[in-house]
């Protein structure tokens, strides 16, 4: 009797854990990653690495090889091929083509070691900022301030396709550490050409599929709601980014940068990345980006 | 031909009306408590006749000789024959005599018929509360989801949870009803134990398809509790005493044979018992936490006369986490400062229900009902703190907290018409739905400042749904025998109107007296969905409308089976196939935990399949008595913004779900029990590669070679390890004078296996990464001390 209880005791108090045989998770096979966002500001850059599997010890690194090279064709004409080459201790796969709009581009990328990967994306218009109206309603507590500001973009109506949007606002604000202080930013009513449509938001960023549509107005309304103490000076001024992006481009981002919003969420649900690299992993996207500062 | 038809429809009722002779009618109720009894055989022996008593005990058939035998059975329940001639006075109460009980003068037993066989309806689940407690018991407790969750076609989710997953559908499409109210968080202690006291309970009957048209609402399952109803002879009383939680119920009459009540309580006493230890940890008198959760069950139950009743019946249950430092105050540079604060996470149900039966005449009974349902969320802390300083006294005072809520208001009235063949059920129901689907509240008040009161988040939004149904039971031939009908729902939500016809049938093929083959087809809609993690099960999922965005729930259900008995054995094999449209997941990357998206955007859309193989055999009666299930099954989702819009399996899709029940009666001192359950392990999303991203940051900032970036074969691409498990019971029963003690023994886990709750990629002490498989409960073994009198 008394060796029983003591067999219950180890059992109830042994761990409740166990750690699984490694050979029981699905393998991962190693292969080339390549990944290059091009567009008119930026050019051709790429980044080579390999895969790892999510059990694997070792760090990513980049991967360097002398006899490594990149093909890039426009329109399927072959109009670079370089290799490896090194400023400033830094080492670069970059081309010096500039990129067009509407134009195809492909890339195929040879490394020793790894099969063949490629790509090919068709970069989009850069879209124009013509101007920024805003009006603001700023409530000023003794504590705090927060701000409600209604925002209308007007857009350059030269370009063609804008299908896929990512809008950023940044808002420059300094906040005193000493005192906690929250904020809850919402960006809500978006308008494209007066007519409301779905999108998403998150760290700041709109992503917006436009299904067609040619847009050369965004109405915006971002709100703040305070809800904590502190001090905060805000200052009146905002940078907006647009980014036009090809489809491919669009999904790499708005999953990505979702799967880094949700690192520290348990509760999140996992985002799988989009992946246009054949024979490997990556990304070969376009962007077409403006950039604008406003005062309000 | 419209014309012909409704002659020919009118001939053919007044042909059956005509053959008829005479109806009997009236309630089959416990001889000594008087208690109703719920799904009793009652069938006339020297004729075709044959029904079952319905939710109120109440039966009607039509009977085509001057004098009948009526043959009434009901497991547990003596088989008991009553002889009845066309002058005997109706509506009659038929009281039957518990088995082993040693009184009577009408019974004696002879082979009982199988209700099983002969009921045309198909898929559906009877279990009484005497089954439920002579199961092992985790920490003590009988718990009747748990119970269930053992009967093949139903999952109940991760390690220990009372979640009900039936032929593939999800936690949310399934109808729980406790005396009619529906109960939309039907789970304790974050789903490990089921908001159901057994010693409250009646009858429990769970309908897995072939719904019957009297039911809408949930697309998956129909599970209707009804509470006892108090016993109208004598004073009784029953609770126990175990490691987590006490209970105790308590009935009788308030005037003998006439207005009886039922009250029971049960709460969890570990924050009672762990107080004095963490306030003498803290350091802080004043300082108090803990965790318990309580239900409160009441029930009154009038006879007005003999043709007309009326019940009243309440629950409340409550969940809480609290943390409070009670109010105290302290000197701080020759300043009187006065702190207090609490934190609470509480969820919880409240239910009402007022019901009247009447026996309008000898073919109708009707049920009129009005329910009150609440389910709450909420997680909350507040701060308040003065200082009292010589220019004068300063109070501040901080609340944050989010909600979430459910309120729910519903008439309706049901209706039996008993025809002869036919046997009709027509109804009409209006439920009000208010949501509150999450909202978060922001209070700051300090002396000499403006104050912040603000709410943000998903507000109040109503819905309406209204309902109509018409069902016949109708017996085609003595083999054949066929439920049909139709239920239809108008669903509003602000401005739209969503309105359904869902067509239902079920039928009966009666080879011999041990043998039947059945068939069902039910088409459901559901207007309400259900936000749920599927990370970590937690209460606060949170219950929205449909709208125009994420529209209701359909499905279609078809299923066939067989029903065999041999001798003290039945035995069922069903097979089912199964479509959902507008089932609803978290996006990829969505979290509950952000709310700067409303729910809408959070969620979304597709279609669900799931199709399978059940088997039961089952023995009810005698000293052995138990089941054993076996459950093939297939459960898949195709969601377009989902896996690449590629279909992939339901996280609760187990291949293989296999369980073993046995109980033992040796005598009247000892009975044991085992349960062995085995299934193939859930599926889950885990990362199968990983490389390094191109961007992070803002646009602007675009930059290579940062972040990692997870690839995944698919999503739910992996496999828990198989969920196995054995538990044990024995329960020696004392008899006293004044009633009886059962003391029980059982250990749940009894070999002690790791069953994954969830999976943890970490590192080892070396640094080298590693899957660990996490589980909840090792082996449990439990002592509970149950009295009666």
């Amino acid at each position: 009797m008394r060796y029983l209880v003591i067999i219950l005791v180890v059992l109830v108090f042994s761990s409740c854990e166990k750690t699984e045989k490694i050979e029981d998770y699905p393998t991962h096979k190693s292969l080339l990653v390549s990944n290059c966002i091009f567009g008119q500001s930026n050019g051709f850059n790429f980044m080579l690495s390999k895969s790892l599997s999510p059990l694997d010890n070792a760090p990513f690194k980049q991967l360097v090889h002398p006899r490594a090279f990149v093909k890039l064709f426009e329109n399927e004409v072959m109009v670079d091929s370089f290799g490896f080459r090194t400023v400033n201790n830094n080492t670069f796969l970059e081309s010096a083509i500039v990129p067009k709009p509407n134009f195809k581009y492909r890339f195929e990328a040879f490394f020793p070691g790894f099969a063949k990967v490629s790509g090919e994306d068709i970069m989009p218009e850069i879209i124009d900022i013509v101007d920024v109206k805003s009006s603001k309603i700023v409530k000023n507590y003794d504590f705090s301030s927060a701000l409600t500001l209604d925002m209308d973009l007007i857009l350059s109506n030269t370009h063609q396709n804008n299908d896929y949007i990512i809008l950023e606002f940044n808002r420059p604000v300094d906040i005193d550490t000493n005192g906690a202080s929250y904020f809850y930013e919402d960006l809500t009513g978006l308008k494209l050409n007066n007519a409301t449509l779905e999108y998403e938001h998150f760290d700041n960023k709109l992503y917006i599929k436009t299904n067609g549509q040619k847009i050369n107005q965004i109405s915006i309304r971002r709100e703040s709601i305070e809800y904590a103490y502190g001090i905060q000076s805000v200052q009146n001024k905002m940078e907006v980014s647009i980014a036009n992006c090809s489809k491919t481009t669009f999904e790499y981002l708005r999953r990505f940068n979702l799967q880094q919003y949700n690192e520290f969420d348990p509760f999140a649900e996992p985002t799988p990345i989009s992946n246009n690299i054949i024979n490997g992993y990556g990304i070969f996207g376009a962007m077409g980006l403006t950039m604008k500062e406003f005062t309000f | 031909m419209f014309k012909h038809f409704i002659v020919f429809v009118f001939c053919f009722f007044v042909v059956s009306h005509l053959k008829s002779q005479y109806i009997i009618y009236g309630y089959v109720q416990d001889s000594s408590s008087l208690e109703k009894l719920i799904g009793t055989n009652v069938k006339i022996l020297n004729g075709n006749s044959g029904t079952i008593s319905n939710n109120y005990g109440y039966f009607s058939l039509k009977a085509n000789k001057d004098t009948v035998i009526l043959s009434i059975s009901h497991i547990g329940y003596k088989q008991t024959y009553i002889s009845i001639n066309k002058n005997t006075p109706m509506p009659i109460t038929i009281p039957v005599v518990q088995e082993g009980v040693m009184f009577d003068n009408v019974t004696f037993k002879l082979k009982k018929e199988s209700k099983m066989v002969e009921d045309v309806q198909m898929s559906t689940i009877n279990i009484s509360s005497n089954q439920i407690k002579m199961l092992p018991r985790f920490m003590g407790e009988t718990d009747l989801i748990k119970a269930i969750q053992l009967m093949p076609g139903i999952k109940g989710g991760s390690e220990g949870s009372s979640g009900l997953y039936v032929r593939g559908g999800g936690a949310d499409q399934n109808l729980i009803l406790l005396d009619g109210a529906m109960v939309y968080n039907p789970s304790h202690l974050f789903g490990f134990f089921s908001v159901f006291n057994t010693d409250a309970i009646n009858n429990v009957q769970l309908l897995k398809g072939g719904f019957p048209a009297r039911y809408g609402g949930r697309l998956s399952s129909v599970l209707d509790i009804t509470m006892k109803d108090g016993n109208m002879k004598k004073f009784k009383g029953e609770g126990s005493i175990g490691a987590l939680a006490s209970k105790f119920t308590f009935e009788g009459p308030i005037v003998k044979d006439k207005v009886s009540f039922m009250v029971s309580a049960r709460r969890t006493y570990l924050d009672l018992i762990l107080q004095p230890i963490l306030k003498a940890s803290s350091g802080n008198p004043n300082f108090n936490q803990g965790y318990f959760f309580s239900d409160f069950n009441a029930k009154l139950n009038w006879k007005l006369n003999s043709k007309n009743r009326l019940y009243l019946s309440f629950y409340n249950g409550i969940d809480k986490f609290y943390q409070e430092n009670k109010p105290y105050s302290y000197l701080y540079d020759g300043n009187v400062i006065k702190e207090q604060s609490l934190a609470r996470n509480q969820w919880g149900n409240q239910l009402a229900t007022l019901k009247f039966n009447q026996i309008v005449n000898k073919n109708l009974f009707i049920n009129t009902q009005l329910n009150l349902t609440k389910y709450f969320y909420e997680i909350d802390e507040s701060i308040s703190n003065s200082e009292q300083t010589d220019t004068g006294l300063t109070e501040q005072y901080n609340f944050n907290g989010f909600g979430s809520r459910i309120n729910d208001i519903t008439l309706k009235s049901d209706a039996e018409y008993n025809q002869g063949r036919h046997y009709l059920r027509f109804g009409l129901s209006a439920i009000h739905h208010q949501f509150v689907p999450g909202q978060s509240k922001v209070v700051y008040r300090k002396t000499g400042e403006r104050s912040i009161d603000t709410a943000f988040g998903s507000g109040r939004t109503n819905s309406l749904e209204m309902s109509a149904y018409v069902e016949d039971d109708y017996d085609w031939s003595t083999r054949f025998k066929v439920n049909y009908g139709l239920h239809f729902n108008l669903y509003n939500y602000k401005k739209s109107f969503f309105p359904t016809i869902q067509p239902r049938m079920a039928v009966r093929y009666l080879i011999n007296k041990s043998l039947s083959l059945k068939g069902s087809f039910a088409n459901m809609s559901q207007n309400i969905h259900l936000l749920t993690n599927n990370t970590i099960g937690l209460p606060n999922d949170l219950w929205v409308p449909a709208t125009n965005l994420i529209k209701p729930m359909r499905s279609n259900q078809v299923a066939m089976g067989v029903a065999k008995t041999i001798g003290k054995y039945e035995f069922t094999f069903e097979t089912y196939y199964k479509t959902m449209k507008n089932v609803i997941e978290f996006k990829e990357g969505a979290s509950f935990l952000n709310v700067n998206n409303s729910w809408e955007n959070k969620v979304a859309v597709g279609n669900g399949e799931a199709y399978g193989f059940e088997f039961l055999a089952q023995r009810k009666s005698g000293n052995f008595t138990g089941w054993i299930g076996y459950t093939l099954s297939w459960v898949k989702r195709t969601i377009p913004e989902l896996n690449f819009g590629k279909e992939f399996y339901y996280k609760y899709d187990s291949r293989h779900d296999f369980s073993f029940v046995l109980n033992y009666k040796e005598n009247e001192k000892w009975d044991y029990g085992l349960v062995w359950v085995y299934r193939t392990g859930n599926a889950l999303t885990m990362p199968t590669g990983a490389y390094p991203g191109a961007v992070i940051g803002g646009l602007a900032g675009s930059g290579l070679g940062y972040g990692t970036v997870y690839t995944y074969s698919g999503r739910n691409n992996f496999r828990f390890a198989d969920y196995h498990r054995l538990d044990l019971s024995v329960t020696r029963h004392y008899k006293k004078k004044w009633g009886m003690i059962d003391l029980n023994f059982s250990v749940y886990n009894a070999y002690s296996r790791i069953n994954p709750f969830y999976y943890r990629i970490g590192t080892d002490f070396k640094g080298n990464k590693q899957i660990t498989r996490v589980g909840l409960f090792p082996i449990l073994p439990s002592v509970n001390l149950g009295f009666k009198f």
